[in-house]
């Protein structure tokens, strides 16, 4: 197989912890992401599912470069560009985008559609400034608004609208790639339908690969062919998304479905026992899996060592110890 | 410029009112003190172009007249018409004050920009010395200046605006640090804006509701100080009237019964300061979403 179009190496970031002022340094640093590695190929969709505070966001804002990273590779087209200098890194911009979570907070309530859309051309130099408003309003009918939107605020459009404005200033570079860091979590479920069709067209449209990242399984499964499964920064499980929504082998996979109501997973499964502490309650990592406070069929070893990512059928991969026998 | 081509002013509807998110209708605070203040800003520029009496016309004949049909506010120690001398007093009054404030906010906002955007350890170094700035009372640093450099409109509109902006620079430095971490921020980092361009392009647009709410705090902040100046006899020096130290020749006077020397010009110093108080608080409350 060749070389996938975004490719993560043993990708880990970390943060200082507390304010770093003149009396607290030194102080402990939290691992948001420990060593991910995944690849996307071209024109494909990927899901990225885990709880809150699993590490999501800052893994997606890194992918965009939002984020330096601590320590691996990202690797784009054959690029490292961790190792590029932000002028170098600018080639790149464009062919990356993000669609943020929340669009109220990623748009200037002050900017005109026009300028919100504008934007990434203006700041990255592209194409000449008599063409950007043809390309807004070309992209603003694709996504679904009218020319009328171009010169009114954010504040004038519904929650769904508001998303489409934000994948038209995505799609306005002309990207490969687009981070969808949870683009409809904030929608209702029939607006959340009919972004995730639109999210589809275009990428059959543009070739678009996407990193989809969620809390909401349905809506990934949707639109992603492989899922990655997060746990506090670490990607316990990789795999095509019916085999992983059938048979889990990460017994974190089998409890994040779980949570799901029963016509979701399918009737035949009961749900795994959940009861488990959040996230916040558990201290930091230990040297073994991260999971294993928390997990029902944790073995001896599951606390001394961490699990390697290993293996289990043909496009399947899991890091367990002791996983569930239906993957196997 | 081709028709396709961005429209550079098309985000300007975005600042006017709706900036404040409703209409005037809605706003009864807002909507009368700026209708008292318009009075007060027509009395003084206007109204001396339909009572033409003279402010400095002396008439020893007619010292200390009660308010009368020839002269409306009476006549002072001199026998000059009150109400000439309250209309021309308004012009350094209310001018000062107005021009004084567009500069402290001037000043105010670059400074809480530059130190909301600067490295953590400037902002604190500029933040310190704000705290100093701060410390000293207004009045008593104003008496300082007044004592070294001579004063007239033009020295009075600088020495206020440069002890009355530290309060806005503050408010503007915490919003820019609260703003500076938004999403949409972050987004144009990414494509390599640089910090010229957030302040100018995002960050100035968002402190335009700020900067009017405190420039009429500011304004009716600086009328009172200008008035306290000119009542201690170190604003605008006479002959030249100011309500200020109308204020205060008339409190002089108040032996001789001339209770309209007094009334007048407090009147219209607490007009101005109350209804621009009143902008400001309808201004902050639709801010606030009360």
């Amino acid at each position: 197989m060749s070389e996938p179009l975004l490719g993560l190496e043993a990708l880990t970031l970390s943060f200082v912890q507390g304010a770093g002022g003149l009396l607290q340094r030194g102080r402990g640093r939290f691992t948001a992401v420990d060593g991910v590695s995944f690849g996307i190929g071209r024109g494909e969709c990927l899901g990225l599912i885990g709880e809150s505070g699993s590490g999501k966001t800052t893994l997606g804002r890194a992918v965009v470069q939002l984020i330096a990273p601590s320590g691996g590779q990202i690797r784009f087209d054959g690029t490292n560009l961790t190792a590029l200098p932000p002028r170098a890194l600018r080639v790149y911009r464009p062919r990356l985008q993000i669609v943020f979570q929340d669009p109220t907070e990623s748009m200037n309530p002050r900017f005109t559609v026009e300028e919100i859309v504008t934007e990434p051309l203006r700041l990255l130099r592209l194409g000449a400034r008599a063409e950007w408003r043809t390309r807004a309003l070309r992209l603003l009918r694709q996504v679904g608004l009218t020319d009328a939107a171009l010169s009114r605020p954010p504040g004038h459009f519904s929650g769904g609208q508001r998303q489409r404005i934000a994948i038209a200033r995505a799609l306005v570079t002309e990207p490969e790639l687009i981070v969808l860091d949870e683009p409809t979590s904030g929608l209702d479920v029939s607006m959340q339908a009919r972004i995730l069709n639109l999210l589809r067209d275009l990428q059959g449209q543009f070739g678009l690969s996407y990193l989809f990242i969620s809390h909401d399984v349905g809506a990934v499964s949707y639109l992603a062919a492989r899922v990655a499964v997060l746990y506090r920064g670490v990607l316990v499980e990789i795999a095509p998304t019916r085999e992983l929504i059938a048979r889990p082998a990460h017994p974190y996979t089998a409890a994040l479905l779980g949570a799901l109501p029963q016509w979701v997973r399918g009737r035949d499964r009961a749900a795994p026992p959940s009861g488990a502490p959040p996230v916040s309650a558990a201290g930091p990592i230990g040297p073994g899996c991260p999971y294993a406070p928390r997990c029902p069929r944790a073995l001896e070893r599951c606390r001394a060592q961490r699990p390697e990512r290993r293996a289990v059928g043909a496009a399947r991969e899991v890091a367990c110890h002791n996983p569930l026998d239906g993957a196997a | 410029m081709s028709e396709a081509a961005p429209r550079r002013w098309g985000f300007l509807p975005l600042l006017r009112w709706g900036a404040f998110g409703g209409r005037w209708r809605a706003q009864p605070l807002v909507a009368s003190g700026l209708a008292v203040f318009l009075v007060l800003v027509a009395f003084a520029w206007l109204g001396p172009h339909l009572y033409t009496i003279s402010p400095y016309a002396i008439h020893p004949h007619r010292l200390f007249r009660p308010p009368s049909a020839r002269y409306p506010f009476g006549t002072d120690d001199l026998g000059r018409s009150f109400l000439a001398r309250m209309m021309y007093g308004g012009q350094p009054s209310l001018g000062v004050a107005i021009v004084g404030s567009v500069v402290a906010m001037l000043i105010g906002l670059g400074y809480g920009m530059a130190s909301g955007l600067s490295p953590p350890w400037v902002d604190k170094v500029l933040m310190r010395l704000l705290d100093a700035l701060l410390a000293l009372p207004t009045l008593v640093l104003m008496i300082f200046f007044a004592a070294i450099v001579p004063l007239g409109p033009l020295s009075l509109i600088v020495l206020l605006g440069l002890v009355s902006w530290p309060g806005l620079a503050r408010i503007v430095r915490n919003e820019v640090l609260a703003y500076k971490e938004r999403d949409y921020v972050l987004a144009a980092r990414q494509y390599g804006a640089r910090t010229a361009y957030l302040a100018r392009k995002h960050l100035l647009r968002a402190m335009f509701p700020i900067v009017v709410v405190n420039a009429t705090f500011t304004v009716a902040d600086l009328i009172l100080t200008l008035a306290g100046l000119s009542f201690l006899g170190l604003g605008i020096q006479p002959p030249t009237p100011s309500w200020g130290g109308l204020l205060g020749n008339g409190s002089n006077l108040a032996i001789t019964g001339s209770w309209w020397l007094i009334l007048f010009p407090g009147l219209a110093i607490l007009l101005a300061i109350l209804s621009l108080n009143l902008v400001g608080q309808g201004l902050l409350n639709r801010l606030e979403g009360r």
